[in-house]
């Protein structure tokens, strides 16, 4: 708002893409209500999608703008919310290809990702408690029906009975951490917390800081808070899962980033918190992924391992630790997102790629996916030359530049573990002529396979020049919320 | 830029490779062939650059250096002095060898076979010319995924196994050396106020005795596990054995020298008061290798195991030479490198023949070959000599020269490790013994002897390793100056601070 409480041009400007999302959310449920058939309401969420990306350009000009008090437009947030839409218009060009050729209706499922998508943009530029818990609830609540979107498969069902659950009670911690922050500081601004914790009544304040974070953990999967990780995950659809992995984690760990990085006080009071979900994270996501066969279930655990390591980052200083977690939260998008989007690929609603088994020969019968998933895992495992070796050596630079020694010396030792687990796909995909599941048809399905294309020349450019893309977030991790 | 050009010239190739592979198979043996003695070509060229004058100790005789991650003082710097000129010319030579070891074994998916030989190949043409920390890593790092694929797609039976048992092992020992390379450049923010990986730079930051350590023991666990340093060597036999030949060449030759090459160039100069303190300790392992090695070697049924086990012997001399850090000691390392990179590497190719004929490695299998092949034995006679360390061959010098050295150091040491000379004479004697005399093997039918492109390819080695033993002088001078540079500590020299930046 401005000085005097009226809604100007720049504030439209600076909120263009959350609008021209909310305009595709009314789009699409239109669309429905007419009777378009499903491949219409995807396009047109793909196309609102793609406005919403092309916004940002006027949204960037005008920013450092903060839209009183709920919103706060500056350069990291923009950036942010780009990432999650450009992840969301990938998942949903996935999507569409996903449910070709099936029958019943889906078109419900192309609204109820944009409003997700629309909740993560609010997320990640939120200034103010009650625009957080409202960008949660906004990923949250379509995430239910997403979840359980393949009615007829028992897994799915209870999945989305699962993280229904889980999720609300994740949301009631979050909400009494906050209720309990105000009580502290009398302030509703999330920027005002973690200044004016000095003259607040301690016991308030820790415990609404730690019903906060256990809130935030929860969504982010952190370890001792992820037992739903796995059977969400292999539950859900593929582009699901790819969503939840990606998007609905990153808008709550750019927040994160946004704030605690920022102020001083608020990360020494979490510090040790943070230390201990970060190392139990890191070694509990990489053992627990060891043991699986279900790919979706590795790739659950392995995120939060991945979440584990960017924890590191949160206690080191600005521009350092917020532009390296930037630059990881790119290559783990890339990467989460090719991974997905392979399987999906070779997945139908009703039969899901899942298994290892499934993957076997995939060299001979598929070479373009089979090049996208091993460029995929070794960006996960960080080898060059992929981005996930410069994202992981950024990390470990933030970290041991705030002498995190402990977390640097775990982040190694999980790093190798992870090697085990990432690798063991290439030898299956890469092994003799075996007569595997006929994958199906897929000439048509362009659309999915120029993002699979798009995303692995980013996660191989990026491994080999990734400077332009640190030196850009460094100056935009200057420049943080105030 | 000539540096940049010799990077890119094997990745070219091998693309290229692969390429002609997808269009006819045999062509793309003859592309990559190609490749590597353009490789060569532009080595020998390098040979007769004239020294840069630069403002920073050593002398170097290429540059290349450009902005890379600029925000973090990671740049693309690389640089050639003595040391690098002996080692890319080694690569080069061994790439040649490999390409034409593998020139009828490799049936299936030849392009892609080239192509990830001749990526392992720029893999380790970068690490030997980086001098840039973090760009060292990189390639050091990038060298081992083609030859983890090629150990996993065109190895043996168990080569699944090895293969990611080799990648796991190596990659946890890098894993501790990144640790070790950020925290240098930690320290170098801490004390010069920016971030610098540059080589000169860290060479210069002063460290306290606490963190000289413990960064030492972090680089050394990097390149303990890729030499392989006695304990460290779980992956080696494997790996090896299970490595297609031009993958075994490849890694002998190669790989395990870029572990030597760090403790050279990276480790010791880097951490010279540490490295006072617990050398001893680093000698005593690899004089432990050394018997270790010879003993294991003597004991295998397989012929690519024993020679594997060999190298562990081997380059336990390189590494007692390198930490005698005696004039004498170094100069003994590097001859050892070079004799052992085109010995065993030989050897390997010899292996690869020999089961192209039999089909088999078993040693058990073989047996009475000389009379089959009479061209073949003799050639691998000679190699077996050098292995030994008959004067005459290059493999002598080298040990001799580490003994010398390592006699003016810890004279104890020196005489247990010349102990190695004489357990390596029994497993060379051993493999000759039970691949080519004895009575002829009954499974073994007509076999042609070795041909043209074999008995060349072997020639060359043999060559190569006679005129380094009856006149290694050109090679000790052309490592020199490389040598006592780092001797007289690198670092020591001030250099203008604002020329690794680029300034004009």
């Amino acid at each position: 708002m401005g000085k005097g409480g009226a809604v100007n041009a720049i504030d439209f400007l600076a909120l263009s893409p959350l609008l021209a999302l909310a305009a595709g959310v009314t789009g699409t449920l239109l669309t429905l209500a007419v009777g378009c058939s499903r491949r219409v309401v995807f396009r047109v969420a793909i196309t609102a999608l793609a406005i919403a990306l092309g916004l940002m350009a006027p949204a960037w000009s005008v920013a450092p703008h903060s839209i009183q008090p709920l919103f706060v437009m500056d350069g990291l947030g923009l950036f942010f919310t780009m990432l999650i839409l450009a992840g969301a218009l990938a998942v949903m060009v996935l999507s569409a290809d996903y449910f070709r050729g099936v029958p019943g209706p889906a078109g419900e499922y192309a609204c109820l990702l944009l409003i997700a998508a629309l909740g993560g943009c609010v997320v990640s530029t939120a200034a103010h408690m009650a625009s957080l818990f409202l960008g949660m609830e906004l990923i949250g609540i379509p995430l239910y029906a997403l979840i359980a979107y393949r009615r007829d498969d028992r897994n799915g069902l209870e999945a989305g009975i699962k993280y229904l659950v889980l999720a609300g009670m994740g949301s009631a911690l979050l909400l009494m951490g906050l209720a309990l922050l105000y009580a502290a500081t009398g302030s509703l601004q999330i920027s005002g917390l973690f200044s004016s914790g000095a003259d607040a009544e301690p016991v308030w304040m820790y415990g609404g800081l730690a019903l906060t974070l256990a809130g935030l953990a929860f969504k982010l999967a952190l370890a001792p808070l992820h037992m739903w990780t796995a059977d969400v995950y292999q539950g859900a659809p593929m582009p699901v899962t790819a969503f939840i992995a990606t998007v609905a984690k990153g808008s709550v760990l750019a927040f994160l980033l946004r704030y605690l990085t920022l102020s001083a006080g608020g990360a020494e009071l979490a510090a040790g918190a943070l230390t201990f979900l970060a190392a139990l994270s890191m070694t509990a996501g990489n053992l627990l992924a060891l043991r699986q066969t279900n790919l979706k279930r590795m790739l659950a655990y392995s995120s939060i391992a991945h979440l584990g390591y960017l924890m590191i980052v949160v206690p080191a200083a600005p521009p350092l630790a917020t532009a390296s977690a930037g630059f990881y939260l790119v290559a783990y998008f890339a990467a989460m997102l090719a991974a997905f989007g392979a399987l999906g690929m070779l997945s139908s609603p009703e039969a899901e790629a899942q298994n290892l088994a499934d993957l076997r020969g995939l060299a001979w019968r598929r070479p373009g996916l089979a090049g996208v998933l091993i460029v995929a895992m070794l960006s996960l495992a960080g080898i060059p030359p992929t981005a996930g070796f410069f994202g992981k050596l950024y990390v470990l630079l933030a970290g041991v530049d705030s002498g995190q020694w402990l977390l640097v010396v775990v982040l190694v030792v999980n790093s190798v573990i992870g090697l085990c687990y990432y690798l063991r796909l290439i030898p299956v995909i890469l092994a003799g002529r075996a007569m595997a599941r006929p994958a199906r048809d897929f000439s048509s399905a362009w659309g999915s396979a120029a993002v699979l294309i798009v995303l692995t020349l980013l996660l191989i450019v990026l491994g080999l020049y990734p400077g332009p893309l640190m030196a850009w977030l460094s100056r935009l991790a200057g420049l943080g919320p105030g | 830029m000539i540096l940049f050009v010799l990077l890119g010239m094997p990745i070219v190739g091998g693309l290229l490779a692969w390429v002609a592979g997808r269009v006819a198979a045999p062509s793309a043996r003859w592309v990559a062939l190609l490749s590597t003695v353009v490789y060569l070509a532009v080595v020998a060229m390098l040979w007769t650059a004239a020294p840069l004058e630069l403002p920073v100790p050593g002398h170097w005789i290429a540059r290349t250096d450009f902005p890379w991650a600029p925000s973090l003082g990671i740049r693309f710097t690389l640089m050639a002095d003595g040391i690098s000129m002996l080692l890319l010319t080694l690569t080069g030579v061994i790439a040649l060898v490999a390409v034409a070891a593998s020139w009828r074994s490799v049936t299936r998916l030849v392009g892609a076979y080239y192509l990830t030989l001749l990526w392992t190949v720029a893999g380790v043409t970068g690490a030997f010319v980086a001098m840039d920390l973090v760009l060292f890593y990189f390639f050091l790092e990038l060298l081992l995924l083609p030859l983890y694929f090629l150990i996993a797609v065109w190895g043996r039976e168990k080569r699944r196994y090895a293969a990611i048992k080799f990648l796991v092992c190596t990659q946890a020992g890098s894993l501790a050396l990144l640790v070790g390379i950020l925290g240098l450049g930690y320290a170098h923010d801490q004390a010069f106020g920016f971030w610098s990986f540059n080589y000169f730079d860290l060479l210069r930051t002063p460290l306290s005795p606490a963190m000289q350590l413990w960064l030492m023991i972090a680089f050394f666990l990097g390149f303990a596990v890729k030499l392989p340093v006695f304990g460290l060597h779980g992956w080696l036999p494997d790996a090896h054995a299970e490595a297609p030949v031009g993958g075994s060449v490849l890694l002998a030759s190669l790989a395990l020298k870029v572990g030597a090459y760090g403790f050279l160039r990276f480790l010791i100069p880097l951490f010279p008061e540490s490295v006072r303190q617990g050398g001893l300790v680093v000698m005593i392992l690899a004089v432990a290798g050394i018997l270790y090695g010879g003993w294991q070697s003597y004991g295998q049924r397989d012929f690519k195991r024993l020679v594997a086990y060999t190298s562990l012997s081997h380059m336990g001399f390189v590494l007692l030479g390198i930490f005698s850090w005696t004039e004498l000691g170094l100069q003994g390392a590097m001859i050892g490198i070079l004799a052992h990179g085109v010995g065993t590497g030989a050897l390997f190719a010899v292996a690869g023949m020999v089961h192209e004929r039999t089909g088999t490695y078993e040693l058990a299998r073989m047996g009475g070959l000389w009379a089959r092949l009479p061209r073949l034995g003799g050639a691998t006679m000679a190699l077996a000599m050098a292995s030994l360390g008959l004067p005459g061959l290059a493999n002598f010098v080298g040990e001799f020269l580490v003994l010398a050295g390592v006699w003016q150091a810890h004279p104890a040491l020196a005489v247990v490790a010349s102990a190695g000379l004489v357990v390596s004479v029994i497993y060379a004697m051993k493999l000759i013994q039970e691949v080519f005399h004895g009575p002829l093997a009954p499974e073994v039918g007509v076999i042609p002897d070795a041909g043209l492109r074999e008995l060349g390819l072997l020639a060359g080695c043999i060559a190569i390793l006679v005129w380094m033993g009856l006149c290694p002088g050109p090679v000790l001078r052309a490592g020199e100056p490389a040598l006592r540079d780092l001797r007289n500590g690198g670092g020591a020299v001030e250099a203008s601070p604002d020329w690794e930046r680029g300034a004009p």
